[in-house]
């Protein structure tokens, strides 16, 4: 037991080469949160007035005593869980890793080591293209759960973050 | 092709019991015509070859369709064998390619010569190209049997099953049954109704709830029964030189093999009665990109200690001294707090609502429930062990049962810390462990402690050069 933990020492050593520096987002990714969660709410308010619409006289109560407290829990939650959780996402990019932190209240930190990388993807939505930014997908062999997503980065970055992992896994085959 | 006919079959059955007009009885005798036709077109059209180190496979009547899969992509071969094939002596083969599930690949009724000389084909074309292996390949291709399920144990297996589950099956039935007789018109409730509950019938319907549960429990213990017989009979566990294969079923004999390289996760488990029959269920789960569902994991029962270690050594090789070494340790007392404290906030309210009523049998059965939970909860967290070694990740947990998690640490996808506001206050965080078939899960280790781990198993994972599969 011992020796176990002496050599767990140096390995410490040797992989604590560097620290993972959390990198911010662009911060106009905010603004696109902001917007896409805006844009469920508006759908959310929809389907309320739908409801109401379509629902009898006695029933139109119901719908309101009930949707509009639902509607209001939602929007500020939403709202509140984009603007918060903004300041905690952040990515880290290192020789042989990359990793994603994201969560106000339930946070995660996922690292995924590149030469585990399946592929590599870079994204734009709609709402992104506006903002002129962009979203890099990392997939590995282990599903959903190892795979990260980084979101608000200028497309050039993204394409270079690309490029990086590509070349590193490349690497790490001729090997 | 057999499962084709199977449902004309059914329909000739259908057809002669209940078809009440000719009209309806020319139009299924049409449909079945054409059925046959189309069945014996599609038999003939239905053709696979190998050709250049690819498996051609065309079929289709009326849109043909052409499949060539490279032989080297292909994962594994299993065999299945229904009651009708075992009736003409077939297997069915699934090939498994990498790659989403829309690349496996079926083909039904083979002769079952012919099916282990294609699968032997396969398997030893995939030996031949890659370089490394080819050594291996001219030493054995023999099975060696390390486990056979006997009579005996199949019997301990069956009464060990859960029974809750095949419990809850029934119950399910009975509630569905009610429904549909009271739809039917036989009110049960307001049969109920009309007998007024004097002292005589209470003590008869007490009889009679004492009867049910008696029923219920005899039945579960059937249905699990029969279920055991027909998944694990004949249970065998075979060695190759670099992997297992497990064969079983009665009726529906399955087959299937998995390579030590491709298994990721080792597990055994014993609920509360195989526990004290001794007994173990081993899985091995092996690499998938969709979500490793039964299918891709090898499950053996009624296994004893000795098999298990037995099967770790073969898995492990020379981490299995490692595996040994390790002293797992006791997660965050939080854990059990958590459990606790969570409990109590859901069962406030009902408490107090009943104390302000005075003791009511509500109040009784709402704390014999509370203290049952807590009770599971330390238990739980007594059992909950976690071991992170230099190769290898070992994680015990379990409520009356137990269970033992393996994986080797290279194997990892990747490494995932997460953190609840309340984790935080405590400095705690959990640690998940993502390979190719799932993830290992280290429940409120202290947060630098998961940093450390983190950084160790990333290590690992970014300084070898083994493939993970």
């Amino acid at each position: 037991m011992e020796l176990f933990e002496n050599r767990n020492i140096a390995v410490e050593g040797l992989v604590q080469v560097d620290k993972p520096r959390l990198i911010d987002l662009e911060s106009s990714y905010l603004r696109v949160i902001i917007i896409s969660r805006v844009i469920s709410i508006l759908f959310l308010i929809g389907i309320i007035i739908t409801v109401f619409m379509v629902m009898d006289e006695e029933l139109k109560g119901v719908v309101i005593l009930l949707g509009i407290p639902v509607l209001l829990l939602y929007s500020v939650w939403s709202l509140l869980t984009a603007y918060k959780g903004f300041k905690y996402k952040g990515y880290a990019l290192r020789e042989k890793d990359i990793s994603y932190q994201k969560g106000w209240l339930w946070r995660s930190y996922t690292t995924v080591a590149i030469n585990r990388v399946q592929h590599v993807r870079v994204d734009q939505g709609f709402i992104e293209r506006q903002f002129n930014l962009s979203r890099i997908k990392v997939f590995t062999a282990g599903g959903t759960g190892s795979d990260i997503t980084i979101p608000g980065l200028r497309p050039e970055q993204a394409d270079r973050i690309k490029e990086f992992i590509v070349q590193r896994t490349a690497h790490d085959e001729e090997e | 092709m057999l499962r084709q006919f199977f449902p004309i079959f059914i329909l000739i059955f259908i057809n002669g019991k209940w078809a009440k007009t000719w009209g309806i009885l020319i139009a299924f005798s049409v449909l079945i015509f054409f059925g046959i036709i189309y069945s014996i077109v599609a038999f003939f059209r239905h053709r696979y070859f190998i050709k250049d180190s690819k498996l051609i496979v065309t079929k289709g009547v009326f849109k043909k369709t052409r499949l060539e899969i490279p032989l080297d992509r292909i994962q594994s071969v299993n065999f299945q064998q229904g009651i009708i094939h075992q009736l003409f002596d077939v297997v069915k083969l699934e090939m498994d390619t990498a790659g989403s599930a829309k690349n496996e690949m079926e083909l039904y009724a083979l002769e079952e010569e012919r099916a282990q000389q294609l699968s032997e084909i396969i398997l030893s074309h995939k030996k031949a190209t890659s370089k490394k292996d080819r050594e291996i390949n001219t030493s054995t291709q023999e099975r060696k049997r390390v486990f056979t399920l006997s009579l005996f144990q199949l019997f301990k297996v069956g009464i060990t099953e859960n029974h809750i589950r095949s419990g809850g099956v029934i119950l399910f039935f009975f509630i569905w049954l009610f429904d549909n007789l009271r739809e039917l018109g036989l009110d049960m409730y307001g049969r109920m109704e009309e007998y007024a509950p004097d002292a005589e019938q209470v003590s008869q319907n007490l009889f009679i709830v004492f009867m049910l549960i008696a029923l219920i429990v005899i039945v579960s213990l059937i249905i699990s029964m029969v279920r055991t017989v027909l998944k694990y009979f004949d249970l065998n566990m075979f060695r190759l030189a670099d992997g297992f294969v497990v064969k079983s079923g009665l009726l529906n004999k399955k087959e299937y093999a998995a390579k030590d390289r491709k298994i990721q996760m080792m597990e055994w488990s014993q609920n509360l009665l195989q526990s004290m029959a001794k007994i173990y269920e081993l899985t091995m789960k092996q690499a998938s990109s969709v979500q490793v569902s039964d299918k891709r994991a090898l499950k053996v029962v009624g296994l004893s200690k000795p098999d298990i270690e037995q099967t770790a050594a073969y898995i492990f090789k020379k981490l299995k001294q490692e595996i040994d070494r390790l002293v797992p340790k006791k997660v965050n007392g939080y854990y059990l707090l958590r459990r606790i404290l969570i409990a109590a906030y859901i069962f406030a309210p009902g408490m107090i609502a009943t104390l302000y009523l005075g003791i009511t049998p509500v109040t009784i059965i709402l704390t014999s429930l509370l203290l049952f939970i807590y009770f599971a909860s330390l238990l739980k967290y007594y059992k909950k062990k976690y071991a992170v070694g230099e190769n290898v990740v070992v994680v015990e947990g379990g409520t009356f049962g137990r269970r033992r998690e393996f994986a080797e640490v290279y194997k990892a996808q990747a490494v995932e810390i997460t953190t609840t506001p309340f984790q935080r206050r405590r400095k705690l965080a959990t640690l998940h462990l993502i390979n190719a078939s799932g993830a290992i899960i280290i429940p409120e280790i202290p947060f630098d402690e998961a940093l450390q781990l983190r950084d160790r198993i990333l290590y690992k994972v970014e300084s070898t050069k083994k493939s993970w599969m």
